[in-house]
């Protein structure tokens, strides 16, 4: 022996993969056990991650459908008189001088490519609230005395709508049929009401004919709105002919706040296209008379569901990356706490401290990868079937899949460094009677 | 207590008023032993005289909890992980009390154990390991798991191991026990062949050849004192 320092005593890295592959197959059970813990924490990283986004998707892609199929086109500033553009369509059921539209407004919009459909409507201001009437006074007023009899307020809206409107808002009947051409041509006091409204206005089926008196009009229920693709609030309406809403009452006055608009239904992807031209296509001469908008409550809505959405999916998401790591890491504990002897005999031997703790990162590294890729595995199918079972598209985000396994390596080695690195500073002969060996 | 020449030999272990774990720390509990390159020792004690816990404090696998340990004139104190380690793995061989052996590897797996940590090629561990796995007689158990050896025999591999590596310092807890008797002889005189192979040896036995052979005979007390001056020393060979 010299007395000089001894040579220091090394652990070659293949010799270190070595020794792990060989403590791995030495004990086929405890590795078991480490992959189906690891695997497990990994599930759950990579299952409520891809289901938070998942859900966030499908959220966002409905607000997005909804959003970007309907436009909507005012005119701040009505024309009147002069100013007017209409002017020239005195047509059958045309609208007359005070019209805020052409009177082929419809038509110059079909003719965009994108659109599927586009009607004018506006809501009516009226002196009594719609109610229910007797279906044999259609059409006709009834006697004056008979207006002092209702209350003044409380009645379903009434909606002036063209027949390309119901097309544009996606209004379909669950009893009777829509108004169409014919009606509209020849203003006929016919109307629509949509579910809520009949509900509150004692309607409960078209068998009995029937009729609404809109401020002292008679008009007769021809369908009961049970779908509407755009605004909820049309099913608490009554939707009448905007030609025989103009017949009776006059154009729609801006002043009194019934300002026409336009709906335009569009193709998914053209709504910028849609906008820029809609002003033109109404009046190539005056297009800055118009405003296109895209709703901005359900965009609010939207934006602000998905956001809540969001910080709750990855709240959780985060609480399952914490519980699969405490997982992870119990399992390892658990695996390496007993190996206390081992790493003892190991250092009486010869080993160092990080001798010890290369063997444990290799051997945690492989058990992690295995265990990280098969729950990574088992996670994404548990997204996919989850998707598939409320047909929804399942979404994962490429770095959840390329980093689980990862992540799952790298909290099995960490577990293990720390559950190894007691073992490895307390005096060899001390660990090894914690747990005999042999 | 030094016979004639041994006083001009080096000194390879040095004890200086060592108390081990669980002694007391005061009075007869000091220990003092100096052992110069080439000795054989024997230690001698009932059960709980701290022979074991002796054999872990110059093995460098425990420390005392007072006094000095010189090894090879190195204050052991000072060392670090990396000198500990070193001296352990190659040029100290500890048998202990218990086999401490990995269970589910073969015999040959545990015997070239330390020679994965002195850089020594896979070959070459193989043969080591092959060599002293023959001179305790379990050539042909090599392959042979742990779990299915007898007791006799894992206390053989575990001789077999501290052999291995070919340390200068060895150290014995009670090599014969559970051994046949015929056993029990071949491994004496196995380790007195190390010995004279010049290895310094120290042995925990009550075997009389081995306490023939041995140039110091040290007796420990049941509670872990030292009587040091009760040392019994024969004459150095």
């Amino acid at each position: 022996m010299s007395r000089r320092a001894v040579k220091a005593t090394r652990l070659a890295p293949s010799d270190a993969l070595g020794e792990a592959v060989s403590s791995i197959i030495a004990r086929p059970g405890r590795a078991i056990l480490a992959c189906v813990g690891t695997s497990l924490g990994a599930t759950w990283f990579v299952a409520l991650l891809g289901l938070t986004s998942t859900a966030s998707a499908q959220v966002a892609a409905d607000f997005t459908t909804r959003l970007a199929t309907a436009l909507v086109v005012t005119r701040p500033q009505p024309g009147g008189g002069s100013r007017g553009v209409a002017t020239q369509g005195q047509q059958d059921g045309a609208p007359g001088p005070n019209y805020p539209y052409p009177a082929n407004v419809q038509q110059r919009l079909d003719a965009l490519p994108g659109v599927l459909a586009a009607g004018v409507f506006w809501q009516l201001t009226l002196g009594e609230p719609a109610r229910a009437a007797e279906p044999s006074l259609a059409g006709r007023r009834p006697a004056p005395g008979l207006a002092g009899d209702h209350p003044a307020a409380g009645g379903p809206p009434v909606i002036a709508a063209s027949p390309g409107f119901l097309a544009a808002a996606r209004v379909k009947v669950s009893a009777g049929r829509t108004f169409g051409t014919w009606d509209q041509a020849r203003a006929v006091p016919a109307c629509l009401v949509g579910e809520l409204a009949a509900k509150s206005l004692g309607i409960s089926g078209l068998r009995r004919r029937p009729a609404i008196l809109i401020n002292q009009v008679t008009c007769v229920v021809i369908g009961i709105i049970g779908h509407v693709g755009w605004r909820q609030s049309i099913l608490r309406s009554v939707l009448l002919p905007s030609s025989a809403a103009i017949a009776l009452w006059g154009p729609p006055d801006g002043l009194a706040g019934a300002r026409a608009a336009v709906l335009i239904r569009i193709r998914p992807g053209t709504a910028a296209v849609v906008a820029r031209e809609a002003p033109y296509a109404i009046s190539p001469a005056r297009p800055r008379q118009f405003l296109v908008s895209v709703p901005p409550a359900p965009l609010r809505l939207g934006e602000l569901v998905d956001a809540t959405l969001s910080a709750e999916f990855w709240l959780l998401a985060w609480l399952g990356l914490v519980i699969g790591g405490l997982a992870i890491a119990a399992v390892t504990m658990i695996g390496v706490l007993p190996r206390a002897a081992e790493f003892g005999l190991r250092r009486a031997v010869g080993a160092r401290r990080r001798h010890i703790a290369a063997q444990v990162v290799t051997e945690s590294a492989i058990l992690g990868l295995i265990g990280g890729l098969a729950g990574t595995s088992l996670g994404v199918a548990v997204v996919v079937i989850a998707a598939y079972w409320r047909n929804w598209a399942p979404v994962i985000e490429p770095k959840t899949v390329l980093y689980a396994p990862l992540v799952a390596a790298a909290a099995v080695v960490l577990a293990g460094l720390l559950a190894c690195v007691p073992c490895a500073w307390i005096a060899p002969a001390r660990t090894l009677n914690m747990f005999g060996i042999e | 207590m030094t016979g004639p020449g041994r006083i001009d030999r080096p000194r390879v272990i040095e004890l200086r008023g060592v108390v081990l774990r669980g002694a007391r720390p005061r009075g007869a509990g000091l220990l003092d032993l100096t052992v110069t390159r080439g000795e054989l020792v024997t230690l001698t004690g009932p059960v709980g005289s701290g022979k074991s816990a002796l054999l872990h404090v110059i093995g460098l696998v425990d420390r005392p909890t007072a006094g000095r340990y010189l090894l090879n004139g190195l204050d052991t104190t000072k060392l670090g992980d990396r000198d500990r380690a070193a001296w352990r793995g190659r040029q100290i061989g500890l048998q202990f009390q218990r086999p401490q052996l990995l269970p589910q590897r073969s015999a040959l797996d545990n015997t070239a154990l330390p020679l994965r940590y002195v850089g020594l090629p896979r070959r070459q561990r193989r043969a080591a390991a092959l060599a002293a796995l023959d001179r305790v007689g379990l050539a042909d158990e090599a392959q042979v798991v742990i779990a299915h050896l007898s007791a006799a025999e894992r206390r053989l591999v575990a001789i077999a191991r501290a052999l291995a590596p070919g340390p200068s310092l060895l150290l014995f807890d009670d090599p014969t026990a559970s051994l046949h008797p015929a056993t029990a002889a071949r491994i004496i005189s196995l380790l007195l062949a190390v010995h004279r192979g010049g290895a310094t040896v120290l042995i925990a036995t009550d075997d009389q050849l081995a306490a023939a052979h041995s140039s110091q005979r040290v007796t420990l007390a049941r509670d872990a004192t030292w009587p040091a001056h009760d040392a019994e020393f024969s004459a150095p060979r």
